[in-house]
């Protein structure tokens, strides 16, 4: 009901409480650390400090190994030194033009930003029916679309395989193309489970003014319920983006022998044979392949923090 | 602008009435309050009548359409929310137009109506903001503007003043008045406060667990509250109801009803009640003081003009005037004998 919404803090702009010559409301001076508990405040910051540097020193290592050996060349790739003797970026010109890395990157960005939009606009339309909308059947409906995400991909394989080959009713051979891709990826159980949870943590105020206002289901879900979603659908974003673009599996196994659909997970796997691996090119690849992600996430990364934890806390 | 009439009403929620049998007439143009403790079925009311709650029973009617069936955007009503449910990511002018641009109103029109409406609740310069930019009270112009600006059949308000603090609560209460005064708007408003029941309601229903009390105007219901709940609820401070033989009102069958502001101090009128009672607290208010008595176990409150001394632990002798005097049968709680 309307005590639900949670309480708004008056904003008044402050131009206006200049007029008035009010001074804003806004916390009380800062008082400092209870006394006596200044040097127990300090210990805690400095473990929590430590604690966090050695964390993230744990995941730049591995980074940094990979920029390092990336400027390497291979004989040097193979010793332990931590930085390239003489660095280069002879891997990086290899690496783009061995194989045909533009078309890959396009491949890539393609299905990658095609299954980010599907999933947008499914995972949001289905997540505000099973939030919202009362239809027979629908818990069961949930928890069958739960149920799928405790089905691991290797035991989806064959019949996935199976109906891309000879798709039911029309018997379209859709595998080895992008449709097939697409089609298998349309919407994420995650992603409806977390426009779900997004949607039931927003007031039932808004819809029920909207339907007043004479703004029908979809109208409500468009103009309304979506816009409120800002922070779920930067995560569906950044999860799914990230999540296709780094995805080896199924573009293996749906495009393998067709070089021209291969993306870039695909396309880096070709600097390992089966007797040797090419490192620096392979890191070089790799880095390259990393910069778009690194990208959206520095954009995106205020939404997307807001929206992991809002679904995640109050759902 | 249009008459509301409930007929034979209820709502269940899953077995249990939230609202029954409640029948009502609410004439073109009149602002009628719904008051009544939590709980007992004013906000379902109000929404069966928006269309946002299925009635159970019964028929509603907005002038002499049975709207029972008639989806929520088609009835015409408009609706201010407690939590007033402006769409926080729209500035304050597509707030107000976005209700028109669903019906297909023409674009002058919705320009020409939602400045008009920015006119009328002063709020000219705020129209280019976004919600979160406004203070409480701006807020709240902001979701009356989005009412009026529909020009709709009826106002529907459920506790619109409940997020305000107390001053400003009652300088938009008298704004709300003399705005449906101006427009002459059928408005239905829903609220807990018996005072602001008492100063707005053209007519007034106390509703109690989802039956209707008592509907009269505020001045029947303070003069004449049909049974003891009614008694109690209206009027502050509240009306002392005692076992009547404790002031020699009448038999133990019955309940004495008598309004704090009735009381004087000392013997008074000579056909008027008379009791002993003991001083525990008095309460200074300025003019009038607040004196919290016991007459043997019972508490009683009176209302006496602040010259009257008395201090604590002083025995008084009281007087309540008989035509002041309620009287309510002890198993009924119905009125037997209303007070002048
Ligand atoms: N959707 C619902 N499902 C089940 N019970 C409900 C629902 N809405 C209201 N009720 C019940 O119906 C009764 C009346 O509720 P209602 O919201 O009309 O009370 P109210 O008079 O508006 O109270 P308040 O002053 O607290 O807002 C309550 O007992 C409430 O628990
Ligand atoms: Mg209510």
């Amino acid at each position: 009901m309307a005590s639900e919404l949670p309480p708004i803090p008056p904003v008044i702009a402050a131009e206006e409480l200049a007029k008035k010559g009010e001074v804003p409301p806004g916390p009380g001076p800062v008082t400092e650390g209870i006394p006596g508990r200044e040097g127990a405040d300090k210990i805690r910051r400095t473990i929590t400090y430590v604690v966090l540097a050695a964390v993230s020193l744990l995941f730049f290592v591995p980074f940094f190994w990979s920029i390092s050996t990336s400027l390497k060349t291979l004989p040097e790739a193979a010793g332990f030194d931590l930085l390239p003797a003489d660095p280069s970026f002879r891997a990086y010109r290899e690496a783009i033009t061995t194989f045909n890395f533009g078309r890959y990157f396009l491949n890539s960005v393609f299905l990658a930003s095609v299954v980010t939009g599907f999933n947008l606009f499914l995972a949001s339309l289905g997540g505000y029916a099973f939030a919202r909308l009362r239809f027979p059947g629908r818990e069961v409906l949930f928890f069958l679309v739960l149920g799928t995400l405790m089905i691991p991909h290797e035991l989806r394989l064959v019949p996935v395989f199976q109906m891309l080959s000879e798709f039911p009713v029309t018997h379209w051979n859709l595998l080895g193309s992008y449709q097939g891709y697409i089609l298998i990826n349309l919407v994420g159980a995650t992603n409806l489970f977390l426009m779900r949870q997004y949607f039931l943590t927003i007031p039932k105020d808004y819809e029920e003014a909207a339907k007043l206002d004479g703004a029908g289901y979809f109208k409500t879900y468009l103009r309304v319920m979506l816009p409120l979603a800002g922070p779920a659908l930067a995560a569906i974003t950044i999860l799914t983006f990230q999540g296709t673009w780094n995805d080896f599996f199924w573009p293996l196994v749906i495009f393998l022998g067709d070089e021209t659909k291969y993306t870039l997970p695909l396309g880096i796997n070709q600097f390992r044979s089966q007797y040797s691996t090419q490192w620096p090119e392979l890191m070089s690849a790799s880095i390259l392949a990393i910069l778009p992600i690194f990208a959206l996430y520095v954009f995106f990364q205020r939404y997307f923090i807001a929206g992991i934890t809002s679904a995640g806390v109050k759902g | 602008m249009a008459p509301v009439t409930y007929e034979k009403v209820s709502k269940l929620f899953d077995g249990t009435a939230a609202v029954k049998d409640l029948d009502l007439e609410i004439g073109d143009g009149e602002f009628i309050v719904l008051v009544g403790p939590s709980g007992c079925g004013k906000s379902t009311a109000l929404r069966m009548l928006a269309g946002l709650e299925r009635t159970t029973e019964g028929r509603i009617m907005i002038g002499d359409r049975v709207v029972n069936n008639v989806a929520p955007q088609d009835r015409d009503v408009a609706m201010v929310f407690q939590s007033y449910a402006l769409y926080p990511h729209m500035t304050v002018y597509n707030n107000l137009a976005f209700g028109l641009r669903n019906l297909k109103v023409p674009k002058q029109e919705i320009d020409a109506r939602v400045r008009k409406a920015a006119e009328i609740l002063d709020m000219g310069e705020l129209i280019k903001r976004k919600p979160k930019q406004l203070s409480g009270g701006q807020r709240q112009r902001v979701a009356l503007g989005r009412a009026i600006v529909r020009e709709p059949k009826a106002f529907l308000m459920d506790e619109p003043l409940s997020n305000l603090d107390a001053k400003l609560r009652v300088q938009t209460r008298a704004e709300i008045l003399k705005l449906q005064q101006r427009l002459g708007t059928t408005t239905i408003y829903v609220t807990h406060d018996q005072v602001e029941a008492m100063t707005m309601g053209d007519r007034i229903a106390v509703m109690r667990f989802g039956l209707l009390q008592q509907l009269g105007t505020p001045e029947e219901l303070y003069t004449h509250p049909r049974n003891v709940f009614v008694a109690g609820f209206i009027g502050s401070p509240a009306m002392n109801l005692v076992p009547a033989p404790l002031v020699d009102g009448g038999g133990s069958n019955l309940i004495a009803g008598f309004r704090p502001e009735h009381m004087t101090l000392g013997d008074g009128s000579p056909d008027g009640l008379r009791f002993d009672a003991k001083v525990e607290v008095v309460e200074y208010l300025g003019n009038d003081q607040l004196a919290h008595l016991v007459k043997g176990e019972t508490p009683l409150v009176a209302l006496l003009p602040v010259e009257c001394r008395l201090s604590m632990g002083d025995d008084a002798t009281f007087t309540v005037p008989r035509d002041k005097l309620h009287l309510f049968d002890a198993e009924t709680e119905q009125v037997v004998h209303g007070g002048g």
